[in-house]
């Protein structure tokens, strides 16, 4: 079970201290940023910070209801319902049941070849 | 690129070339063949913010609302987004601005979607940029007559990273605003110097990426926890997967 405390929440001005040396998209063309993927996902400056009041914005960037909620929903209704080429409950799904839970009678048996 | 001038010194219209990968402007088989104006490699629209913004305080049904958020005071309710911290952080922050409830908050949304999804198979990716203002009372604010689509991003691929390319005639013209438009409140009839801020930008998860520049795939992909994620690659399932991670936002 996981028992750690959430990552840190970085104030506004943290985030500004992070991207303020990264080149923009409109001054240096796409270019990859060193370390990208391994300990950073940033892929440029972004253009609101260009904007002087940006950085006194706490919330910046959100995520809408109709795409969380909706997508979420689908996706366990289609689970629950067993919806056909929908489903992800799948065979390798239970393989990696086996793996990182403690669910024995929901894992795959290889024995019979059936769920 | 964006082939375009801007008052803020960037004189960039007669260009012919781009400045960093110096591919053509136009079509290159058309300059030479065409005697007619030559055609551009792609094009986008923008639609201008500003007048729009004005044109709210020249109506005496819409006037007397852009100050609703402040009038209307909702004590421990939360129904607008004027009664959210992160509303009330900024005027905090921004003492002057906060003072003249006429100023305009704006939303920003994103996302692409295929305009001929009957029409044709291909793959075919419009990106329609909305800004919406939030002083108006929340039965009108985010309804359709006060959406303004500013931005219109038409190609056939996902512009990724790129977009802010396309959003700087925006960004100009909010930091414009930003500096006050003289403009006339019909409802006080008065002129008054509008200012106007972005609150924030609402899409859905990979146009997340494209706008705050953090990219939304692989193992890093949750903007929130950062470089101290705990995903891992399912074996067999061959995605990533932050199972469990939820537990560590709540209580044990």
């Amino acid at each position: 079970m996981e028992t750690d405390g959430p990552p840190p929440r970085l104030t506004p001005m943290q985030v500004w201290r992070r991207v303020k040396d990264l080149l923009k998209i409109t001054e240096s063309g796409a270019k990859r940023i060193d370390g990208f993927g391994e300990w950073h996902n940033w892929t440029k400056r972004s253009i609101f910070w260009d904007l002087p009041y940006w950085k006194h914005n706490l919330l910046r960037h959100n995520l809408d209801v109709m795409h969380t909620k909706k997508s979420f929903f689908d996706n366990i209704f289609n689970i629950v319902m067993n919806v056909v080429c929908k489903t992800k409950d799948d065979d390798k799904a239970r393989k990696d049941l086996a793996l990182y839970c403690r669910r024995r009678d929901l894992e795959l048996k290889a024995q019979t070849g059936r769920w | 690129m964006l082939f375009y001038d801007n008052d803020t010194g960037k004189k960039d219209a007669s260009l012919l070339q781009c400045k960093f990968c110096h591919k053509p402007k136009y079509h290159p088989i058309n300059v030479a063949r065409r005697k007619k104006k030559p055609i551009p490699v792609k094009s986008m629209f923008y639609l201008p913010l500003i007048p729009r913004l004005q044109r709210l305080f020249a109506s005496m049904q819409i006037a007397p609302h852009m100050t609703w958020h402040h009038e209307k005071r909702r004590e421990g309710r939360l129904c607008h987004p004027s009664d959210g911290e992160a509303w009330k952080h900024f005027d905090r922050k921004h003492p002057t601005y906060a003072a003249d409830p006429r100023n305009v908050r704006l939303g920003l949304c994103s996302d692409g979607f295929n305009p001929y999804i009957q029409a044709s198979s291909l793959p075919y990716s419009c990106w329609p940029v909305i800004v919406t203002p939030y002083n108006l009372p929340f039965e009108l604010c985010m309804s359709k007559p006060y959406m303004f689509l500013t931005c219109l991003i038409p190609r056939p691929s996902n512009p990724k990273a790129c977009i802010d390319v396309f959003l700087e005639p925006l960004i100009d013209d909010l930091k414009k605003l930003w500096s006050g438009l003289l403009t006339y409140d019909i409802s006080k009839r008065q002129n008054f110097i509008m200012r106007s801020n972005l609150m924030w930008t609402i899409n859905d998860f990979p146009a997340y990426g494209m706008l705050s520049s953090w990219g939304t795939h692989g193992k890093l992909a949750c903007p929130h926890c950062m470089e101290h994620h705990k995903s891992f690659t399912l074996n067999y399932g061959r995605k990533t997967c932050w199972f469990d991670s939820h537990r560590r936002f709540l209580p044990i």
